[in-house]
Order: structure tokens, then C-alpha cells, then sequence
């Protein structure tokens, strides 16, 4: 028997297209969400602030929340909270990037600089050693700036540096998010097993990036794949009076806090969210 | 008669008018005149065939409908432009304020209703406008419908997604003869194949353009599409594919050509950009070379374009800087006198192979 092929029969299979396709998606989430959590967290503004978003998605009357993540850095300040210097050229190596020769023409390194982001999983911390690490440097900042005004004599220009310190140290307290990316590999299994506890430790999916840096290449996060997430209606009260406003300042509590789970596809949700003030 | 579609049908009107057109010249500078009986039948076949086309596709039977269906054509697409846009702004404006399990519904329900809407529409219009335009419009209510669904959960950004709006384009493409929802399932190909291919290297999908090479297979795929596959009754279908898949591929090359250091090969950037010079040169050559002998005129401007940009871009590496202005424009003018005599050459030749194989 031929099967002829007509508009209803056309209309038929792109009925059908559509239902798999969204069976096939709503799956995968029901897949993501159902049995225990891959890890929980309980996050406050200062980890998951409010998602600014630029035209046209900012006419979406949905409110999402964005990850804030840092990385541990030497490097003191706002701006590059992405570079990662715990990752020597063997393990970059081993993620896959191509790294250069030792001694390699600094001038020559514009290869290894065009690589494109690898597809890496990352372990997330939450208020653990890398975040104690920064407060600690935050503090040793401000000693130091202190000892060296009274050294000089309570110096004016001295005197900024220690306000520079305060305010760092009052933002690092108050301000800044807890959340480091402090490992990353190709497998979510091994990163679990390194860091097994599930209240302080998710492992998500991400992008890491290499630049050259002289002869040597410097890695950097480029994102997390799912780090802005949505508010579920239920909870979109906690949080609709703080949309007109600005990202909080550092003289107030975070006025929200969320139990943000990650599941089977390490996929985030938030399940439960409540305004502290 | 077998069964025709609504362009295979257009096409056999505008080629009436025209032997119309050119019977009457014949008959006025006295090399042919038909009989009355032969004339009589002729006009009766060819109006009885008029207005069949006429009552079941509601074709254009002469150069004012033409151009009124062109400027019909123009306002489709931009009306689907502006209902897909006003379907997107309307999610948008509303979409926070509705409970999870009704907006779930509201994406099925407006793929759903729009394609339903489609099919029940292309059975009342002969003429397609508002089936096309409609079509255009289910397209984009899926595009939003899966795109929604992966912001509302949170869904990790995956280039499947692609396949589901390359199977549902290219199936109203075919069913409405919509070229333009034909592009989109081709670029929709193109982002998968592409993407995956970068993916097999460990790259994160999203950044496949990153390396041009990426984008061969995908390229190579869509040209053998029409080889394979009879497009007879789809008019443009072929040459679409075709098209896109010579864009594809020689800007790729291009890009290589002028910037080595995007390559998978590890050669020093200039070798490579040497390599995908020639390639460059031999690739729209080759294009220009298939499309005179198949007679696909799409393939042979796509060529001559590259191969024009190749070149030029070639005399600006080498003289720009060395000549005076004028010298080099006027290398560049005496190049495309060449470059046209070429093309009329190769013309000539194919002609006289066409009449040789008559």
C-alpha cells in the first residue's frame, strides 16, 4: 500500500513532533528532579541575586536568580573573580587544552589563546576553606594597611589605603558571595568522591577557558551552564519588592535565603525560598 | 494530469504566457503561423489548464498578478515576522505571573493551536499567503515553546534542540513550499552538525564557530541533499541547499585563509592560511566548473563570488601596500575584464556541448 503524503498527514507528524519533543524535555526534568538531590544547598541573596536582564529579555515578568560564584585568586579585587591559578599545565593537559612547550616564544602564542572553552564539570563550595581563605586575606589586608599608616605617621594617603582595606574587608564579610569553584575535571564522579559532602559541595557543569599569559597559558571559568534560575511562582513574593532596586548594599543582611537542590543532570532548582526581613 | 503543486503549476503558466507571447512575434514577422484548427486547440488546452490552476491554486496569470503576488509575498513574511514577535512579547509580558503548570500548557497549546490553525487555514486558501503565513508563526510558537521550557526549568542548553526545529521547519517547508522555513531547518542543520562535530574534539557545543572547519560536514551534507534527493516538484528547494551549503563552506575556508591561527591543523598560521588560500581558489573554482555542467546557475554565482574574493583579497596582500592606488584598482579592472571574458568563454563552450548532445 503507497502512503500518500497530504497536508493532514504533513499536520499529523508535526503534531506528533511537537508532543515528543516536549515529553522528551519535560522528561528530562522529571529525570533531574526525581529521587534524592545530587547535593542541597542553602544559599542567601548574597550567593543568588537577582538576574538583571538586558533587552528583550528583561521584558520577561519571570524573576530568575543568578549563581554568584568566585574563584580563589591572589589577585585582589572585583574584576577578575573567573582567573583560575590552581590548575597547572599537566591537568590543563588533561582537560584537554593544548598547552605550550616550556620556553615557547611569548610572541607566538596567539594558537593556544584562540582554544575554545572545554566543556568541564566543577566542584562549587559553599562558605568552606576557599571562602575562610578570603575573609582571612581581607583581614591581613587591613592589618597591614593599619601597621603601615601608624608607621608613617598616620600618612593622609595612607589613610585612603586603610579605607580601601575596611570597605574590602566589610564587602568580604557582608557583600560577597561564599560560593568558589575550586576543582574541576572531566568527570562529575571523580569531583564527587574528592569532595563527598552534599550540603557544601555541588558539582555542576561549566565552561573553562585558556588565555596566554608570557609563554604561559592562564586558565579562567568562563560560566556555569545553568546559573540563572527561575523563581517558582509560589515563592515570587520574597522577592518581587526588590526588583525595582539596585544589588544590595553591604550595610544589610542578605534579605532572602533559598534551598537551591541539584539534581541527577546537575540541573538546579529552587525549592524553597523566604524573605528574612 | 498528475497531481501538481502550486509552483509546478505556476511555473507551466508563466511558460503559457510567454509561448503566447512569442507565438504572436512568430506569426507578425511571418516565420510560423498556425492553422485555425491549431490554433483553436491550442488556446482551448492552454485555457482549460488556466483555469485549473486558477480554481485550485489561484495562481498569477500575468505579470500585474506577479508582482501584486510579490508584494503579497512580502507582507506574509512580515506579518509573520510581527505575529511571531507579538507571541513572544505576550509570553513575556505575563509569563511571571502565571502558575508553572499553566504556562506548561499555554507552550503545547500554542504549537499545537497553531499548527491546527495552519491546516485549517491551507484548506480554505488557494493561493497559500495565509497558510504560509501561518505556518511561519507555528514555527516560531515551537521555537519559543522549547526555548521556555528550558529557561522555566532551569534545562541545561543543549543543541538537540536544534533537531526538533530542523524536523518541524523542514516539514511545513515541504508541505507549504515555504523556502524561507526551509532556510531556517537548513541554518538549524548546520548548528547541529556543526556543533556536534566541535563537541567530538571536547568543546562546549555553544562555541562550534570558533573553529570554521566545524562547519565541512555540515556543508558537504547539504550539497549531496539534492543529489539524492529528487526536488522537482519544490522549485528553489535545490538551489537552496545548494547555496547554503557553498556559503557555508567557503567562508569558512575564507576565514582560515585570512586567519590560520582558527585551524585544527597545527601547522605555523601562515602555512595554514596558504593551504586554505589554494583550497579557497580550488573550491570556488570547482563550484564554478559543477555548475556550468549541471546548469545550476546558484552554484556558479556562489562560486564566482568566492572566487572573486579570493582573488582580491589575494591583490590586497600583495600590492597594496608596494603599488600606487590607481595601479591596483586598475589591476583589479583588468582582472574582472579577464575574469568576464573567462565566463563567456565557458558559456559558449557549454552551449555548444548542450547542442552537440542534442
Amino acid at each position: 500500500m503507497t502512503l500518500t503524503w497530504s497536508k493532514s498527514r504533513a499536520m499529523l507528524a508535526a503534531t506528533a513532533l511537537v508532543l515528543i519533543s516536549n515529553a522528551i524535555a519535560l522528561g528530562g526534568v522529571a529525570y533531574n528532579r526525581g529521587g534524592e538531590p545530587e547535593s542541597v544547598l542553602q544559599l542567601t541573596e548574597r550567593e543568588l541575586p537577582i538576574q538583571r536582564w538586558s533587552w528583550p529579555d528583561n521584558e520577561n515578568s519571570a524573576i530568575h536568580l543568578r549563581l554568584s560564584w568566585r574563584v580563589p585568586s591572589a589577585y585582589r579585587g572585583p574584576y577578575r573573580d573567573d582567573e583560575v591559578e590552581w590548575l597547572t599545565p599537566e591537568q590543563l593537559r588533561e582537560l584537554g587544552f593544548d598547552t605550550p612547550p616550556p620556553g615557547a616564544d611569548p610572541d607566538k602564542m596567539e594558537r593556544y589563546d584562540l582554544q575554545a572553552p572545554r566543556d568541564v564539570f566543577f566542584a562549587l563550595e559553599y562558605d568552606g576553606p576557599a571562602y575562610r581563605a578570603a575573609l582571612e586575606q581581607s583581614r591581613a589586608d587591613l592589618r597591614a594597611a593599619e601597621a603601615q599608616w601608624a608607621a608613617a605617621l598616620l600618612n593622609k594617603e595612607l589613610s585612603a589605603r586603610v579605607e580601601s582595606a575596611k570597605f574590602a574587608l566589610n564587602r568580604e564579610e557582608k557583600l560577597a558571595s561564599r560560593l568558589f569553584v575550586v576543582a574541576a575535571d572531566l568527570d562529575a564522579q571523580t569531583l564527587r568522591q574528592r569532595y563527598p559532602d552534599r550540603k557544601h559541595y555541588a558539582i555542576v557543569r561549566g565552561e573553562l577557558d585558556v588565555y596566554s599569559r608570557g609563554a604561559g597559558l592562564t586558565a579562567r571559568v568562563r560560566g556555569i551552564s545553568t546559573d540563572a534560575i527561575r523563581v517558582p511562582h509560589v515563592y515570587r513574593s520574597a522577592v518581587e519588592p526588590y526588583l525595582g532596586e539596585g544589588p544590595y548594599a553591604p550595610d544589610r543582611e542578605p534579605r532572602y535565603t533559598a534551598t537551591v537542590h541539584f539534581g541527577r543532570r546537575l540541573e538546579p532548582w529552587i525549592v524553597q525560598l523566604a524573605a528574612t526581613q | 494530469m498528475n497531481e501538481v503543486s502550486r509552483s509546478e503549476a505556476q511555473r507551466r503558466a508563466d511558460e503559457i504566457r510567454v509561448f503566447r507571447e512569442e507565438l504572436a512575434r512568430l506569426r507578425t514577422e511571418q516565420v510560423l503561423s498556425l492553422t485555425d484548427e491549431q490554433q483553436q486547440a491550442v488556446s482551448e488546452h492552454h485555457e482549460a489548464l488556466l483555469r485549473t490552476y486558477a480554481a485550485t491554486f489561484d495562481i498569477d496569470r500575468d505579470q500585474r498578478s506577479q508582482r501584486l503576488s510579490l508584494g503579497m509575498r512580502v507582507a506574509s513574511f512580515l506579518g509573520a515576522l510581527a505575529l511571531a514577535a507579538s507571541v513572544f512579547f505576550l509570553c513575556s509580558q505575563y509569563w511571571g505571573l502565571l502558575p508553572t503548570p499553566v504556562q506548561v500548557t499555554l507552550l503545547l497549546a500554542a504549537s499545537q493551536g497553531t499548527l491546527l490553525a495552519t491546516l485549517w487555514i491551507a484548506r480554505r486558501d488557494l493561493n497559500g499567503y495565509f497558510a504560509k503565513l501561518a505556518a511561519m508563526v507555528a514555527f516560531a510558537c515551537f521555537v519559543l515553546n522549547i526555548s521556555m521550557l528550558g529557561q522555566m526549568f532551569n534545562i541545561t542548553p543543549s543543541d538537540n534542540a536544534f533537531v526538533a526545529w530542523a524536523a518541524l521547519a523542514f516539514l511545513l517547508a515541504y508541505t507549504f513550499d515555504l523556502r524561507l522555513l526551509l532556510a531556517a531547518g537548513i541554518l538549524c542543520v548546520i548548528a547541529f552538525v556543526s556543533a556536534r562535530v566541535g563537541t567530538w574534539s571536547g568543546v562546549y557545543w555553544i562555541y562550534f564557530g570558533e573553529r570554521p572547519e566545524n562547519f565541512f560536514p555540515a556543508a558537504a551534507l547539504l550539497f549531496c541533499v539534492p543529489l539524492f534527493v529528487p526536488h522537482a516538484r519544490f522549485h528553489g528547494f535545490a538551489a537552496l541547499y545548494r547555496i547554503f551549503a557553498l556559503l557555508t563552506l567557503l567562508l569558512s575556508v575564507l576565514v582560515l585563509a585570512n586567519w590560520g591561527a582558527l585551524s585544527y591543523l597545527t601547522f605555523e598560521a601562515e602555512t595554514v592560511e596558504r593551504i586554505y588560500q589554494v583550497l579557497g581558489f580550488a573550491l570556488s573554482a570547482a563550484a564554478i566548473w559543477i555548475g556550468v555542467r549541471r546548469e545550476w546557475p546558484d552554484t556558479v554565482n556562489t562560486g564566482t563570488v568566492f572566487f572573486v574574493i579570493f582573488l582580491y583579497t589575494k591583490f590586497y596582500d600583495w600590492w597594496w601596500e608596494i603599488v600606487p592606488k590607481f595601479v591596483f584598482f586598475l589591476i583589479v579592472g583588468l582582472t574582472s575584464i579577464l575574469f568576464i571574458l573567462v565566463m563567456k568563454r565557458l558559456r559558449t563552450t557549454a552551449l555548444q556541448v548542450r547542442e552537440g548532445t542534442r
